[in-house]
């Protein structure tokens, strides 16, 4: 092998037609850049899905269609009979049952629709909810006509000019409630019940005495370090068998979830992956066609060559470092391509921007593998070629 | 004056045939060649053009294959060879001089020169200093850097000259190598030759149509028809 003649040939012939060479390495840098730019933001699509439910935790776990749909409101299982599930299910780290009903705030004359849930003192740390201004409702408030209020009627009560909410009144039930706390806006699509954002959080207690519903919708819950998942979920399942039979409730946690979610973002950062792969092909025909076209436009050369003494695996070992050398300068332009690609979209979008080291290896490994296979088939023409005709050629 | 008796020729060539096909006709270009060159001897190719000089020349240069007939290099029977070794031979033992000089444009003279060299495996310090070496023994040292394009016609055909010598080749095959010369400068580059074949006895074949190039020649063929017409020794 006489590879530093190869390098040195080729390196001088790609410098000697720079049009050429530009031409192939945009076609080549164009593919990997897409390549690249593709799977990092399909990483970062996964990133920002998986960041909501990883910010939640991922003991997490959500047990819902325990209620009764046909009546709005009201639950099958008193709170009384969830009382034994943290001591029937020894995984279960934290525990609070909810329940939701709906009924319309007045607030300074102004009437709005909104889900009303009833929580525990340590509802808004299982839920990791963040509090905006003033303070999370606990167990002291239980009986107490004291409400915390979510994202959506803060806005609204913004609206009407309300900016001072704490301490403000509600009408709710008929009752005057106090507003003692203002949650900060939780992120969607998570397993956290979706009536937060929307609703006013009162003590569970309160809700019960008011409308005399005692019925749980929903529990929310975080397991123990190390719990086995699927086993934890089985056992609450076997709990809920006992209590309430004609219905299975409905058992989310957030690893299964995340797993779930896993999956899914790496099939989609697979297809993002085959379409950048489809333009990286386009690429490397681009360099077999630029290379075809250089094999032609130097037969004379290789006929010199050949003349010279050169083997036919001298002419090859020539073109195929050229062909080589052209997607590895175009894999380089491509991976910082995709990279400000990657990161021109996440900022429009928002997304937390990172680069992980797949797609620039993959860009590395894949341009030299481009490099070579379509690199071969010009430079086993050129190398084909019989000396003589070669040198007749002009 | 009578020729060197050497057990072994350089070249031996019998009945060497060469078909070409055009179309559905079979066209015999070289209708039963006999020729042996041997060490020392410098021969001019001469004949009508379309008479299978180069042809010829294609043949014993081992860039193209005969129809048929058998050809012996330094008495190794080269026709079945295969293409590594070919090349091999053509890399060690032939140095070539085209007509149209035929240089690496992209190359400096030096690294022109040194090129047979490489395709041999030398490294390339070593094979630039012989490189340098040859440029100077024709008289271009003071140009080994420049490209090419940056030389006359004449100093281009001594580079070439350079690099057909710098293998060490067991003969030089030049292919009208002043026909794209004028004449002066045509006639230096013979004298060239004359000189390499007298002093270093360096041998040579030559193709030229030109008569006054041939006849400074000690050994004529005239190719005609794709036959040896004539063969002469001239007493120069």
């Amino acid at each position: 092998m006489k590879l530093y003649l190869y390098f040195r040939e080729a390196t001088r012939s790609l410098l000697s037609s720079l049009q050429r060479t530009f031409l192939a390495l945009l076609g080549i840098s164009i593919g990997i850049a897409s390549v690249i730019a593709m799977v990092s933001v399909g990483e970062i699509v996964k990133e920002e899905a998986l960041r909501q439910f990883q910010e939640l935790g991922t003991d997490f776990l959500v047990i819902s269609n325990i209620a009764d749909e046909t009546k709005t409101g009201t639950g099958i299982i008193p709170l009384k009979s969830t009382v034994s599930i943290p001591r029937a299910c020894p995984s279960l780290r934290e525990f609070a049952p909810y329940a939701v009903t709906f009924s319309t705030v007045i607030c300074s004359g102004k009437s709005w629709g909104s889900s009303v849930l009833g929580v525990t003192g340590n509802f808004h740390t299982v839920n990791k909810l963040l509090i905006d201004k003033g303070r999370p409702l606990s167990e002291v408030d239980q009986e107490m006509k004291n409400c915390v209020i979510g994202d959506r009627i803060a806005e609204q009560m913004r609206q009407i000019g309300i900016t001072n909410m704490i301490g403000s009144k509600l009408l709710i039930f008929d009752h005057l409630f106090t507003i003692v706390g203002v949650v900060k806006q939780a992120s969607e699509n998570s397993l956290r019940p979706q009536e937060i954002n929307d609703g006013v959080m009162i003590p569970y207690l309160t809700l019960k005495r008011i409308t005399g519903n005692d019925q749980v919708t929903g529990i929310v819950g975080r397991l123990k370090k190390n719990t086995n998942v699927s086993a934890a979920v089985e056992q609450i399942q076997g709990i809920f068998d006992q209590i309430v039979r004609e219905k299975k409730p409905y058992i989310q946690t957030a690893s299964e979830l995340i797993g779930q979610m896993n999956k899914q973002m790496n099939l989609l950062t697979m297809f993002l992956g085959i379409v950048g792969c489809i333009a990286l092909v386009v690429g490397g025909v681009g360099v077999m066609n630029v290379m075809l076209v250089s094999v032609a436009e130097r037969r004379r050369e290789i006929g010199i060559r050949r003349a010279l003494g050169a083997r036919r695996r001298d002419i090859q070992g020539q073109f195929i470092v050229e062909a080589f050398l052209l997607c590895l300068f175009g894999g380089l332009a491509g991976i910082a391509l995709g990279i400000s690609g990657a990161y021109g979209i996440s900022r429009f979008q928002q997304w937390h921007f990172f680069i992980s080291q797949t797609p620039i290896l993959l860009g590395f490994g894949v341009s030299a593998m481009v490099g070579l296979f379509f690199g071969f088939y010009p430079a086993w023409q050129a190398s084909k070629l019989r000396p003589i005709e070669a040198l007749r050629a002009n | 004056m009578t020729a060197e008796l050497q057990t072994t020729p350089v070249i031996e060539l019998k009945g060497i045939k060469k078909t070409f096909r055009v179309g559905v006709l079979d066209l015999p270009i070289l209708k039963g060649i006999d020729l042996s060159i041997h060490k020392g001897e410098m021969t001019a190719i001469t004949g009508t053009s379309g008479g299978g000089k180069s042809t010829l020349m294609n043949i014993i240069g081992l860039l193209d294959e005969p129809t048929a007939g058998a050809y012996s290099f330094e008495g190794r029977e080269v026709i079945n060879l295969d293409d590594d070794e070919l090349s091999s031979i053509r890399n060690k033992k032939i140095g070539f001089v085209f007509q149209q000089f035929n240089l690496l444009p992209r190359l400096s003279a030096a690294e022109n020169v040194a090129m047979p060299l490489l395709y041999r495996g030398e490294s390339i310090r070593k094979s630039d200093t012989t490189a340098r070496t040859f440029l100077e023994k024709v008289g271009m040292g003071d140009r080994a850097d420049h490209n090419p394009m940056e030389l006359s016609g004449g100093q281009q055909q001594r580079v070439a000259i350079a690099r057909a010598l710098a293998g060490n080749p067991s003969i030089i095959l030049a292919d009208e190598p002043t026909g794209a010369l004028d004449s002066k400068v045509g006639q230096e580059i013979m004298d060239l030759f004359l000189r390499l074949n007298r002093e270093d006895g360096i041998t040579i074949v030559m193709i030229t149509h030109d008569p006054r190039i041939a006849t400074q020649c000690a050994k004529r063929c005239n190719i005609c028809d794709g036959l040896i017409k004539r063969e002469s020794e001239a007493v120069s």
